[in-house]
């Protein structure tokens, strides 16, 4: 009887281990993707406690729910599925009409007025950093606003003004120098990857984000089998004279009324009230929490509502490349055929005439212009080979002069790397550039003491 | 492309409409009610205090942290723990709750970081990109009003780069991160 027991275990064990063997390592399936554009003037922090402010209004509506690890999911359906949820910044300082940063104007403008308050604001940058937003009951920049001295409130007013100078200045620069497909490769080169991958997008921007969204929604849409059912674009403060979906501008919004009255360009009728009282809270009627997901306001429902609509509206696309377990997808700013190569690491080469490797597929391939050309790694474990995959490219034909974008994601993780600047593409050089393609970024692909795979990128 | 004055007319109006005050209304983070009356306003009739007078008072009192404002990007650190010590007292200040509390240190933590990182090397910036996200995500986490985050985010990166020095070296590293899209990590986001 013990024997029987002991063969039943060993049984279970090869069941189990087979089970093991065949596991899916992929997080996420397609599902929806949340791209949030950002404000102008926003650091990396300040996008994040933005986007995480999305996160938090499409929860607390209950748009979405969590599971206990922290991830976000629909709602079971009808058939008792739900899809993945996530949020990604596409992040953007500003540049502005003197070639520096917006950054760097503001900072300067901070410089010029904090005299004004005397020496003991020689080395108190805190201040700075209020003007823009980052205040609160314990700072001092409410401590000297609620002593309501003239000194300060002149201070308050010459800054404030000048800032606002500052960032309008900066729309009108974005506008008369909108990003280029180059400028835009990083950002555009990962919906691309989303749209092929199946992902639904809800793409929501902010102020200056807007002069983003509008032409990477344009570029998303350049993909086969991918359109507008798929991508929606929630404008939010909108600095931009057109628009690609809802948008919500307040009455008060001081930056947007700005901009409005330099006539750098023509923006959208306000649509929604913001009232006098609440400028004490946000002086510039701007700021995305503060005003546009405030649910206290008009501005907080109104946006709120876009956004459930546009999410619940999409619907997958018809793409039908793969979400591995990492992928690497190509681009390039025009016309002409470029190609992508895979070495994975048993020797295997992946490209246009051998599409199937051993661990991946190069499941989409352009010959046209622009790509994208993708290549996917399996998900299932057994079949992922550990070790360093290399991924190059070749000019087969027709791109000289083109300058090429090569990115890696990973399900787990998004974006891993992407060749920034983009890489220029050289000569063409047909098939015989097949046995030597300009080598770009290796990946590779481990897996730790407690079994989770890892994939990591480098420059080649 | 010039700035046209009629900008600074616009925005005073909507100030002074507003008494002034942009921002006195800020309401989180959780802060604990000041520990001595507040400086003289505009409703009773004594002497504007100098601005010099009202910070020395605010810090001796303890209604705002006293910030480290020495010329090293690093500040003081005694318990070698990535966080400056006044941060620290800063953040204690809150009186938040503890998950809460850690949150926001790992905020502080990544913000410090991201002043020390060596931006020219891609593996850092990376590193350094991915910490302040997980941190910002563990924050939104533990707290479930955006207000609060968002507030709690702003104060620490304008304690953290308090300085000329910290600013230059904070916005650096800001540019170097322009352009590229940045997932907000759900799982595993907290540290420990």
């Amino acid at each position: 009887m013990k024997h029987r027991h002991w063969i039943l275990a060993a049984v279970l064990m090869l069941v189990g281990a087979e089970r093991a063997a065949a596991e899916d390592i992929c997080q996420a399936r397609e599902g929806y993707v949340i791209g949030y554009f950002n404000g102008v003037g926003n650091t990396q922090a300040m996008a994040l406690a933005g986007m995480a402010g999305i996160k938090r209004t499409m929860l607390n509506l209950s748009m979405v729910t969590t599971n206990d690890d922290g991830s976000v999911r629909t709602f079971l359906d009808a058939n008792g599925e739900s899809e993945p949820v996530v949020f990604e910044a596409f992040f953007n300082t500003t540049g502005s009409e003197n070639g520096r940063s917006v950054f760097e104007d503001l900072v300067e403008v901070f410089e010029q007025r904090r005299v004004e308050l005397g020496e003991i604001s020689s080395n108190r940058w805190d201040l700075f950093w209020a003007s823009l937003g980052g205040r609160g009951s314990r700072s001092l920049w409410d401590v000297l606003a609620n002593a309501e001295t003239a000194e300060f409130d002149a201070f308050e007013e010459s800054l404030i003004s000048e800032t606002a100078n500052a960032m309008v200045s900066s729309f009108g620069h974005i506008f008369e120098n909108p990003p280029t497909a180059r400028d835009a490769g990083v950002q555009q080169t990962r919906l691309k990857s989303l749209a092929l991958e199946g992902k639904k997008l809800l793409l929501i921007a902010h102020s200056q984000g807007n002069l983003f969204v509008n032409p990477a929604y344009d570029a998303v849409l350049e993909v086969d089998g991918f359109d507008e059912s798929s991508v929606s674009v929630v404008h939010i403060a909108p600095a931009s004279p057109t628009i690609r979906g809802d948008y919500s501008l307040a009455s008060r919004d001081v930056i947007i009324n700005a901009l409005r009255v330099t006539g750098f360009f023509t923006v959208q009728d306000n649509n929604v009230d913001l009232p006098l009282s609440h400028l004490q809270e946000d002086a510039t009627g701007h700021f995305l929490v503060e005003t546009y997901l405030n649910m206290l306001l008009d501005t907080g429902p109104q946006v709120a509502g876009m956004i459930e609509t546009a999410f619940n509206g999409l619907v997958s696309p018809t793409t039908d490349a793969s979400e591995g377990f990492f992928t690497v997808t190509l681009t390039w700013d025009g016309s002409g055929d470029v190609d992508l190569h895979s070495f994975e690491p048993d020797g295997t080469q992946v490209f246009y005439s051998n599409r199937q490797g051993s661990s991946g597929r190069l499941d989409v391939d352009n010959t046209r212009s622009n790509g994208p050309e993708h290549y996917f790694a399996t998900c299932e474990s057994d079949d992922l080979q550990l070790g360093t995959y290399r991924f190059g490219i070749n000019n087969f034909a027709r791109a000289e002069g083109r300058r090429a974008t090569l990115q890696v994601s990973s399900s787990a993780d998004g974006v891993l790397f992407t060749t920034n600047p983009a890489v220029d593409v050289g000569p063409a050089q047909g098939s015989a550039g097949n046995r030597s393609p300009n080598m770009l970024v290796d990946v590779i692909v481990e897996v730790d003491d407690e079994g989770v795979y890892q994939a990591s990128a480098r420059p080649n | 492309m010039n700035h046209p004055n009629v900008l600074i007319v616009l925005l005073c109006g909507a100030l002074t409409a507003c008494g002034g005050g942009g921002g006195s209304g800020s309401s989180a983070p959780a802060a604990p009610p000041p520990s001595s009356p507040p400086p003289s306003g505009g409703n009773d009739q004594q002497p504007a205090a100098s601005i010099d007078s009202l910070v020395a008072d605010a810090e001796a009192d303890g209604r705002i942290t006293v910030f480290d404002r020495s010329d090293d990007i690093a500040g003081g650190d005694v318990d070698d723990n990535g966080i400056r010590d006044d941060i620290e007292s800063y953040i204690d200040s809150f009186s938040l709750p503890a998950e809460r509390a850690a949150a926001a240190r790992q905020v502080a933590r990544s913000l410090q970081s991201a002043l020390l990182t060596d931006i020219t090397d891609a593996d850092s910036l990376r590193s350094a990109s991915l910490a302040m996200r997980r941190a910002v995500s563990c924050l939104a986490q533990q707290s479930s009003e955006a207000l609060e985050v968002n507030e709690l985010v702003r104060a620490l990166e304008a304690a953290t780069a308090n300085t000329r020095q910290r600013t230059d070296r904070y916005v650096a590293y800001n540019e170097a991160l322009s352009g590229e899209v940045l997932r907000l990590p759900d799982v595993n986001a907290c540290d420990g």
